[in-house]
């Protein structure tokens, strides 16, 4: 499954950045964070998500993803960058936002990102989804 | 005489046409209406902002890949919550064929308390049953709708469906808009064999074999007016870089019909200075808030093999809610799961033990659409009225409870970052004084925002569907409806517009 590509990418590298963090974060497990290859893919093809959206919501997507990044350090008690604190600290960082009523803008960034992350054919397979007719048929 | 459908995102110069209609849409609403009115000699242009996407290219499409060709703003699109009100997702179609191509099929008559306050509260008589009957039954024809067989219910349903009948209240079957359908539960994406007739499949040939002309990428920005009534509309093809505007589209047309829908209607509308006296454009918009309930089981479910929607219950109509089942892909039901990393991951791999159902709100109203300080979609605000909000914790704590009456180990309520909760606990969660920024809320059926009532001071068309204030303006989608429904509404859309077309039939068009 090749991942959409864009010569102008919509995204700047300090948004991708930020994403891959949270990715990192998100779809964890106790081994470590999953395949980078994977994460490059749903940046990817998150650029091309935001590439069909329209202004509005592309600012609205950067604007809740550099949200989530001003406040990971917030609830990390730690003045670190997203980008340069350890998985463990983005994760509980994470965890508490999602608890609090600052929860919205990290719905709406894993929201997009789950779609994107299980829809690589190897997240499907690692949570026993076999629904073939919700894939692409070509 | 046959028509065709016109690429705007091929063409490289502006684009003037002259017609006696032009409709502004081409789902639900905006079909029918091209379709009656070309089927009756009058000539017809449909002006379509989303791209033309053939049927049987759907299944190429994975779902996030649809989110970004069918959809508005690739499902981007939100309501502000306003008073402790959730932020709303609402999901809408951008493409020829419009949400049409986009919802789960799930077809509904107007029920009957609804009709009767439009008559005896809105005084809206001649919205009676006899006078729907001919334009449902028109519809119900020209789509193909069926009831769904207990067969075809997934085993998510038949499991909501077990804790239903053990609370006696058992699940209803649906009817659709489905003919060969074979339950793949992917409806809400386009359906990838055909089996959803959706106006792309119907209603539009039909305009098009009677001579209408469908241009897709056509973003209108303006009605125009010629002696004080609508003269046709203004605006920009797409065909620029990544789909920008950029050249001129101009039709002149004898009536206008819109049918953008509820948030893109009445922005139109807005745009164009109609409406001004009244002050009821984009007012008044209702959404059916919706909350999606999970239970896990020790069994497998699998739940993405059956009818993505099936069955419904109307048990709770007086509770202001309905209850219809649903299925969404991995990816969304693992977006509202709680946790992070490790604990994320760790509920995601229970996906084949879940299942899942939906409730919407009957909701009062409280939205507006206003246009936005810059850019070309709509500022939308939601304000939920104090007895939808009450609805709000009803509506969780039944659907839980009807989850654990099912045999339900857990039950994931749609309340950002909360636990999953078991049977013992269901007592102990206060979902009263949950705050709405918690809550995690979407809606498929934005409606009202251009109401229809018998005066402008509190409506925006009279009861044929025109604008009270400039003739030869027409809408016809959902944005008309006098109030939420309770239930899907894509049925009631298109006999509400079969119904203005027949209208605009009987009146002869202006010189």
């Amino acid at each position: 499954m090749s991942a959409a590509t864009h010569d102008d990418s919509l995204q700047r590298p300090r948004t991708v950045r930020k994403l891959q963090a949270l990715a990192e974060a998100i779809f964890a497990t106790e081994a470590g964070p999953p395949p980078e290859s994977r994460i490059r893919w749903v940046c990817a093809e998150m650029d091309d998500v935001l590439a069909h959206s329209g202004p509005s919501a592309r600012t609205l997507f950067r604007a809740a993803t550099y949200a989530v990044a001003a406040a990971v350090p917030v609830f990390a008690r730690r003045p670190v960058p997203l980008e340069r604190m350890s998985l463990k600290a983005r994760i509980v960082a994470l965890d508490r936002m999602e608890r609090s009523l600052a929860a919205p803008p990290l719905l709406a960034v894993k929201a997009l990102l789950c779609i994107l992350y299980y829809e690589h054919p190897d997240a499907a397979r690692e949570v026993g989804f076999d629904g073939g007719c919700l894939g692409a048929r070509t | 005489m046959t028509g065709s459908i016109l690429r705007g995102a091929d063409r490289n110069q502006d684009l003037e046409l002259d017609t006696d209609v032009v409709v502004v849409g081409s789902g639900a609403g905006g079909a029918v209406v091209a379709a009656e009115l070309a089927e009756a000699g009058q000539r017809v242009v449909v002006l379509e902002e989303g791209r033309h996407v053939p049927p049987e290219k759907y299944a190429q499409y994975r779902p996030s890949e649809s989110l970004r060709h069918l959809f508005r703003d690739a499902s981007l699109s939100f309501a502000l919550g306003v008073g402790d009100t959730p932020m709303i997702n609402v999901m809408m179609g951008r493409c020829v064929g419009g949400s049409s191509v986009l919802t789960g099929g799930v077809c509904f008559r107007v029920p009957g308390p609804v009709l009767r306050d439009w008559r005896d509260r809105r005084g809206l008589t001649e919205l009676s049953p006899e006078a729907l009957e001919p334009c449902f039954e028109a519809v119900e024809k020209a789509i193909h709708v069926e009831e769904v067989p207990v067969a075809m219910r997934s085993r998510s349903t038949a499991l909501f469906a077990e804790g239903c009948n053990r609370r006696g209240h058992p699940l209803k079957p649906i009817r659709r808009n489905t003919d060969g359908c074979e339950g793949c539960s992917r409806c809400n994406f386009g359906c990838p064999k055909g089996a959803k007739k959706s106006v792309d499949l119907n209603y539009l040939p039909r305009a098009v074999k009677a001579g209408a002309l469908i241009v897709s990428d056509s973003l209108v920005e303006r009605i125009t007016t010629r002696g004080g009534r609508a003269a046709g509309v203004t605006g920009r093809l797409l065909n620029g870089p990544e789909g920008r505007p950029r050249d001129r589209v101009t039709v002149h047309a004898r009536r206008v019909v819109v049918a953008a829908g509820a948030y893109h209607s009445p922005l139109l509308l807005l745009e164009s200075g109609v409406g001004k006296q009244s002050r009821q454009v984009g007012r008044n918009l209702t959404l059916h808030p919706g909350f999606r309930v999970m239970g896990r089981f020790d069994e497998e479910v699998r739940g993405w093999h059956g009818a993505l929607q099936s069955a419904f219950s109307d048990a709770y109509e007086a509770q202001r809610f309905t209850l219809v089942s649903l299925f969404v892909p991995p990816g969304v039901f693992a977006a509202t799961l709680p946790g992070i990393g490790p604990a994320h991951v760790a509920r995601a791999s229970q996906l084949p033990q879940l299942a899942i159902f939906g409730g919407i709100v009957h909701d009062e109203g409280g939205g507006t659409v206003r246009r936005a300080p810059a850019g070309r979609e709509p500022f939308v605000t939601y304000r939920m009225s104090k007895r939808d909000k009450e609805t709000v914790p009803r509506l969780l704590r039944t659907m839980a409870d009807l989850w654990f009456a099912a045999g339900a180990q857990e039950v994931v309520l749609p309340v950002l970052g909360m636990n999953p909760i078991g049977p013992d606990e269901l007592g102990r969660v206060n979902l009263d004084r949950i705050p709405g920024a918690r809550l995690e809320c979407s809606s498929q059926h934005p409606l009202g925002s251009c109401r229809m009532g018998t005066s402008p001071q509190d409506s925006v068309v009279d009861a044929d569907g025109q604008a009270w204030d400039l003739p030869e303006l027409y809408v016809a989608d959902g944005s008309v409806l006098p109030s939420s429904l309770g239930v899907n509404p894509q049925l009631t859309v298109m006999a509400m517009a079969t119904r203005i077309a027949w209208k605009m039939r009987e009146r002869p068009l202006p010189s």
